[in-house]
């Protein structure tokens, strides 16, 4: 499995390739306002956090507070550095926060409680890769909070 | 001798409500105006070794939701697959209900090997969700219109 995030990872732009921020002006990160689908983003989660065991009728497993945090925290990091379009967003079997964002290609990214993330991407030449990624956001916030 | 599974059956699962009612996308747009579950909607429980499902030859879409006290006016609705057309690495086992009267149709897709994240989204792909119109009517052992017909 794969660390390190591909360039294209979101098939048509990585939020968290260097050349996000680096093509900025030095000693100044704008970040983004957050698009218009941030609001309706953080009502899924806080619709997540009032899931209950076998909210699927198959024995599915509560939301997972930890997989809940990271996920508020990637969501905020991904709103506003990177014009991405609107994820689906929900909780699977294991009561982790998933993400799935499509348009020409796919990403998958299952929100694990440790604040690891596994992703699936398929490119628009169906090119797949599957990997986890420790701290996705952390590159990002680092990069903001240093200026 | 164990009863077989005839490549040409459909299968059912129950799908929890999406938008609006609890704003969670466990049903996305799949072609037209047709619809197809998300992967978070099949994905396995750690330790779980299939996705529980229900073959339509013995089980109704309305009588699935009714095992669990809901309906499609609750949001919530079924996904169906042909299992001819089930992604490969899957593969349908029979597996009865407890009681076995609860679901007669009860049934998993399976893994032959591993239950990996390319098998899920191709899952998910491979759906199909039934109408409200297809899920109060088809019965036991119908034949839904297939492949699905999209405007």
């Amino acid at each position: 499995m794969s660390n390190k995030i591909p360039e294209t990872f979101y098939g048509y732009q990585n939020p968290i390739s260097p050349s996000v921020t680096e093509s900025r002006s030095p000693g100044l990160i704008r970040r983004r306002e957050p698009p218009t689908w941030f609001h309706l983003a953080t009502e899924k989660l806080q619709a997540a956090a009032t899931l209950q065991d076998n909210w699927d009728s198959y024995g599915a497993l509560r939301t997972n507070s930890l997989s809940l945090h990271h996920a508020y925290l990637f969501l905020d990091c991904i709103c506003r550095t990177v014009g991405v379009s609107e994820p689906l967003i929900a909780v699977n079997a294991n009561g982790n926060v998933c993400f799935e964002f499509e348009q020409n290609s796919t990403l998958e990214l299952e929100v694990l409680p440790s604040g690891k993330v596994v992703y699936y991407f398929v490119d628009r030449n169906g090119a797949e890769e599957e990997g986890e990624i420790q701290s996705p956001f952390k590159d990002v916030l680092d990069r903001l909070t240093k200026f | 001798m164990s009863e077989e599974i005839s490549n040409d059956e459909f299968i059912i699962r129950r799908i929890p409500p999406s938008r609006p009612e609890i704003q969670l996308d466990y049903v996305t747009i799949k072609d037209g105006d047709l619809k197809r579950a998300t992967s978070m909607a099949l994905s396995l429980r750690t330790g779980e070794n299939g996705l529980s499902c229900s073959r339509l030859r013995k089980t109704s879409p309305k009588q699935l939701l009714a095992q669990v006290g809901v309906s499609t006016s609750d949001g919530w609705t079924v996904a169906i697959w042909k299992i001819s057309e089930l992604p490969i690495g899957l593969k349908v086992k029979i597996t009865p209900s407890t009681p076995p009267d609860l679901d007669p149709g009860h049934c998993e897709i399976r893994p032959i090997d591993t239950y990996t994240r390319k098998i899920q989204s191709n899952l998910a792909k491979a759906s199909t969700i039934l109408s409200v119109e297809d899920i109060e009517s088809l019965k036991p052992g119908d034949i839904p219109t297939w492949p699905p017909e999209k405007t």
